[in-house]
């Protein structure tokens, strides 16, 4: 392929994804609806042509929409799951790594069959259990399900059984128990799988819905995704204001991950090579 | 003694994923088998509820409506997947060349990843507006007209507007793997290849897509997961409408379940859907062992 | 995790022992119209009993169905809400809801609007769960000056309601004046309960309704002959292209005027009146088979179960179903008040008011929705079957696929004893 025709294809990439997201970046700068509705269709759509924070005012100041929280929501939720996933999946495979019980081939291979549940078919029956326990529209709720991940189990096991085996009897001569080797020589090996970990968890949670959107309720435990799909529910035809919250919610983490991209990179295609 | 202190440990070790797995896994994947053979509804009622037997199951699959999700499931996987599998695999080619400005444009192409779904539905949806939407006054600038194109409203363009936002949001996660796995076909290749006069398309045919070979697999695999779930766009978006004609499996078992809370009858669904999926990664696996032979 | 909760308790700590207050929260229904009066209504109330250190908080909630249940379900309902009448019957037969009857005052229950009455009684013990401070009903609006362009009759009082006929030929006449480019507005662009609500009439007017109200059965009744005919009937007014679409919104009839007539409730009134000032002509529903049908109720006050202040709740109940709360409901929100006593307050709704009509409606040919725990899903049920038919489904099929559901959910629960 010709060097022009790369570099074309190459732009016109370009063209078809930040177009969406300027426009996002442009009608939350627009602080005229009907200007708005006007120029939808034109270049004007894409192009800011006025700059006001009055969107972004209206969103932030919003009674029932309290964007804050929603933001906190969605911090304090992923940060439990990350912190609490990395902890217990990385144990429990150590523990099918290194421990000495006859049941490990069967467990392991339980994993491995539990990572084929779609997490779909589970919600009703949770659903019913989380009610029935009283414990709808709460944190945990939303955090205690998905916390213990056979995908991300499975992950840590195929690292950990690659740690050199002189490593853990050298520990256990020291007199290590298995959870001291644990967490003075394991855990501190796995850091590139808990950096991979970390994004795909945090992709998942950042786009998770079907289940907030069952276990929530008003603005106290609702988490942005679902935050932004009432939101939008609820002021359809305020493009203005739809696009502020958008972009507040979605440009620190765009920001943030092109800073971390190599890492970013790494993660996404180190799943593809282990999963 | 020491041996005890060490079982003691694996166990602790253990102890949290096991409760965790067992009580959020295996629990609800058992309940909802059992739950599909009741009439068990969400909301609490004075009557107990009763052992029904195969009647959800008949139900489920003589209601024309399941049949039509099941439909339009199919319909939106067999559109996004060769679709979004082609552009990925292009944008990967694209970025694997060696041209400047590659961060640039690499940053650039997974911006859609970072974005979460219910923002870009959102943005799509302003795309998608009536009659001044982007895609609308392009319509009318080719048609040279100004007749009105509810593509969200219409039963024939709802799920290929769908496909399109889905494929955009998703695609970058693709093109990542591709881009990892053109990476590890050795340079040398092309080089001989190119000393040998080949073509760019006969470097594609004869070493690109023969690398490529398992990690097409793998995408394709989860691709096709991924359209099976599809629920937050049409959630959104359409509610399944206009006619059914974007309602999918898993909207179909929220609104049975969730929105109406026949727990029972929505449980049959989930269990015909855990069926499905399993079949048909069952079935692609089968199918690329063979050709990998 | 609960430490969010922590917050408002160490309030009510805070505050305790400044009183023996009691202070009660109210959940109601957001919407622009009503913000105004509930805010009068809780400033009015809190003065009155200030000295007796009783309070009301009344808190509007967006998403208010979907909030009540989960709330339901993880047992934090308050002390008051508000349930919308016909859903009434499937919270009292779960449990969720307990007795008016000692908490209001004879004088208001005599003074009630019969079919509020209706809405708010549960069969199965004949006690009052529900009480509305309004009803509403459903007219078409018509544009006189289209209307007379057409040179279509408009009847003056619901004996003289349209015919089926007349209705049509209305319309085909209507499609032919300038500046009309749908003759009826049947407010598509609404969801939910409106396509169950606003649609029933079409069954009941032709002697079907939506399900047999002595078998609890709707094959047979929501499906049959009659209904098919009557909705095929309407389904046509669809293909003719008479009817306003989704897309083009809520002020097709008031504000762009590309519609000649309004199928719609009260609610509207304040924007029609606004819209098309001297123009604006109320016309009865018509009797599209031998006699007239109107959906009436609405939101009503309902006490859950777990609600413990009785005393509180009861001058709470009696303030705001008084006379003068009640006709100022209706003035706010242009709903016609739910007492005999506050109708004659509102000047629109009383005799030889704007509103006649409506008042006339609500006691003659009103018909309540049915008083049955299966309600929701009833309404859903028909309520898509409309969506489906209007969009050019075979009605047929789509009243069958209704009355499927409809039984097969009294069948899952039981028949719902003891309805059944």
């Amino acid at each position: 392929m010709s060097r022009t025709l790369t570099y074309f294809f190459a732009l016109l990439m370009v063209l078809v994804v930040l177009g969406p997201l300027m426009m996002m970046v442009t009608v939350s700068l627009n602080p005229s609806e009907p200007d708005i509705s006007v120029n939808m269709g034109t270049i004007r759509a894409f192009i800011p042509h006025v700059v006001s924070f009055e969107n972004y005012q209206a969103v932030l100041t919003d009674r029932n929409h309290p964007f804050l929280r929603y933001l906190f929501n969605t911090a304090f939720i992923v940060g439990a799951i990350l912190i609490g996933a990395i902890l217990v999946n990385s144990m429990a495979a150590f523990a099918l790594a290194w421990g000495q019980g006859r049941y490990r081939k069967w467990a392991v291979v339980a994993v491995v069959a539990m990572i084929a549940v779609p997490m779909e078919s589970l919600v009703l029956p949770l659903l019913l259990m989380s009610s029935r326990m009283g414990i709808v529209n709460s944190y945990e709720v939303q955090i205690l399900p998905f916390i213990a991940n056979a995908f991300a189990l499975f992950l840590f096991y195929q690292f950990f059984t690659k740690i050199p085996k002189d490593l853990i009897e050298a520990a256990r001569v020291d007199g290590m128990n298995l959870f001291q080797t644990y967490w003075y020589i394991g855990l501190p090996l796995c850091k590139p799988i808990i950096a991979t970990l970390s994004i795909l968890i945090f992709l998942e949670q950042w786009n998770n819905y079907l289940w907030p959107v069952m276990v929530t309720r008003g603005p106290e435990f609702r988490p942005l995704s679902v935050a932004m799909a009432a939101y939008f529910d609820s002021n359809r035809m305020y493009w203005g204001q739809i696009m502020a919250f958008a972009v507040m919610m979605s440009i620190p983490i765009m920001v943030f991950f092109l800073i971390v991209q190599r890492h970013f990179v790494q993660s996404v295609t180190g799943s593809a090579v282990k999963g | 003694m020491q041996r005890i202190r060490h079982l003691w440990s694996e166990g602790a070790l253990l102890a949290p994923a096991v409760i965790l797995l067992l009580v959020f896994v295996i629990a609800p994947f058992f309940l909802s088998g059992y739950l599909s053979f009741t009439n068990e509804r969400l909301i609490p009622r004075p009557v107990p509820s009763q052992w029904v037997g195969w009647r959800n199951y008949s139900r489920v699959l003589t209601d024309p409506d399941f049949w039509q999700a099941v439909r339009n499931t199919f319909y939106f996987t067999l559109m996004v997947v060769p679709f979004q599998c082609a552009i990925s695999l292009g944008a990967a080619l694209l970025l694997n060349k060696k041209l400047a400005g590659l961060t640039f444009f690499r940053s650039v192409a997974m911006l859609p990843l970072l974005a979460p779904i219910t923002v870009i539905i959102a943005i799509w949806a302003a795309l998608y507006q009536v009659p001044n939407g982007f895609f609308n006054t392009a319509v009318n600038l080719v048609t040279r007209d100004d007749r009105i194109v509810d593509f969200l409203g219409s039963r024939d363009l709802a799920m290929p507007a769908i496909v399109l936002l889905s494929a955009w949001a998703s695609f970058p996660f693709q093109m990542l793997i591709y881009l990892a796995g053109l990476q590890e076909i050795p340079e040398d290749r092309y080089e001989a290849a190119t000393l040998e006069g080949a073509n760019a398309w006969q470097q594609f045919k004869a070493i690109t897509w023969p690398g490529l070979i398992n990690v097409n697999i793998f995408v394709l695999i989860i691709t096709t997961v991924q359209a099976f779930k599809l629920f937050t766009q049409i959630n959104i978006l359409t509610k399944g409408g206009p006619l059914g004609s974007t309602n999918t499996i898993i909207n179909y078992m929220f609104v049975n379940g969730y929105s109406e809370g026949r727990i029972g009858f929505a449980s049959a669904v989930s269990v015909l859907f855990f069926i499905l999926v399993a079949v048909i990664a069952v079935i692609q696996r089968l199918v690329f062992k063979n050709e990998n032979e | 995790m609960k430490a969010v909760h922590t917050l408002p308790l160490i309030s009510v700590l805070m505050l305790a022992p400044l009183a023996q207050a009691t202070s009660i929260t109210a959940w109601v229904i957001d919407g622009a119209a009503e913000r105004p009066f509930f805010n009068q209504a809780e400033d009015t109330f809190n003065e009155r009993y200030a000295e007796q250190g009783i309070s009301v908080d009344i808190v509007p909630i967006p998403g208010y169905n979907d909030a009540i249940q989960s709330a339901y379900r993880s047992n934090d309902l308050p002390d008051i809400i508000m349930v919308d009448g016909p859903n009434m019957a499937s919270m009292v037969w779960g449990g969720q809801l307990q007795p008016l009857d000692d908490l209001v005052d004879n004088s208001i229950l005599d003074d009630m609007l019969r079919p509020i009455i209706d809405q708010g009684t549960y069969g199965p013990d004949g006690k009052i769960y529900a009480l509305g401070p309004y009803d509403s009903s459903v007219v078409l609006w018509g544009n006189r000056a289209y209307l007379e362009a057409a040179g279509v009759r408009i009847p003056e009082s619901i004996d003289d309601a349209w015919t089926y006929d007349e209705f049509e030929e209305a319309l085909a006449a209507l499609a032919e004046v300038d500046g009309v480019r749908w003759p009826l507005d049947l407010k598509r662009n609404y969801d939910g309960e409106w396509f169950s609500y606003g649609f029933a009439p079409f069954l009941q007017s032709v002697g079907s309704d939506l399900i047999d109200r002595d078998t609890w059965t709707a094959d047979g009744t929501l499906n049959s002959e009659a209904s098919v005919e009557s909705l095929e009937r309407l389904q046509s007014w669809a293909q003719n292209g008479w009817i306003v679409p989704s897309s083009a919104g809520d002020n097709s009839f008031f504000g762009s005027k590309t519609s000649a007539l309004s199928w719609v409730g009260n609610w509207m009134w304040p924007s029609h009146r606004e819209g098309l000032g001297d123009d604006l002509v109320v016309i009865p529903a018509p009797k599209f088979g031998d006699r007239a049908a109107s959906p009436n109720g609405g939101w009503a006050w309902a006490v859950p179960s777990s609600s413990t202040e009785n005393e509180a709740l009861s001058l709470f109940l009696n303030h705001v179903l008084s006379t003068e709360q009640v006709a100022k409901y209706g003035e706010y929100t242009g709903y016609v008040p739910s007492r005999h006593s506050s109708l004659e307050l509102v000047p629109a709704f009383a005799p030889g008011g704007e509103l006649e009509i409506m008042t006339q409606q609500a006691s003659d040919i009103a018909v309540v929705r049915p008083v049955h725990p299966a309600y929701p899903v009833i309404s859903n049920s028909y309520g898509q079957a409309i969506q489906r038919i209007l969009d050019g489904a075979n009605v047929q099929q789509a009243l069958d696929r209704a009355a499927r559901r409809i039984d097969e959910d009294i069948e899952d629960n039981m028949g719902y004893p003891p309805f059944n």
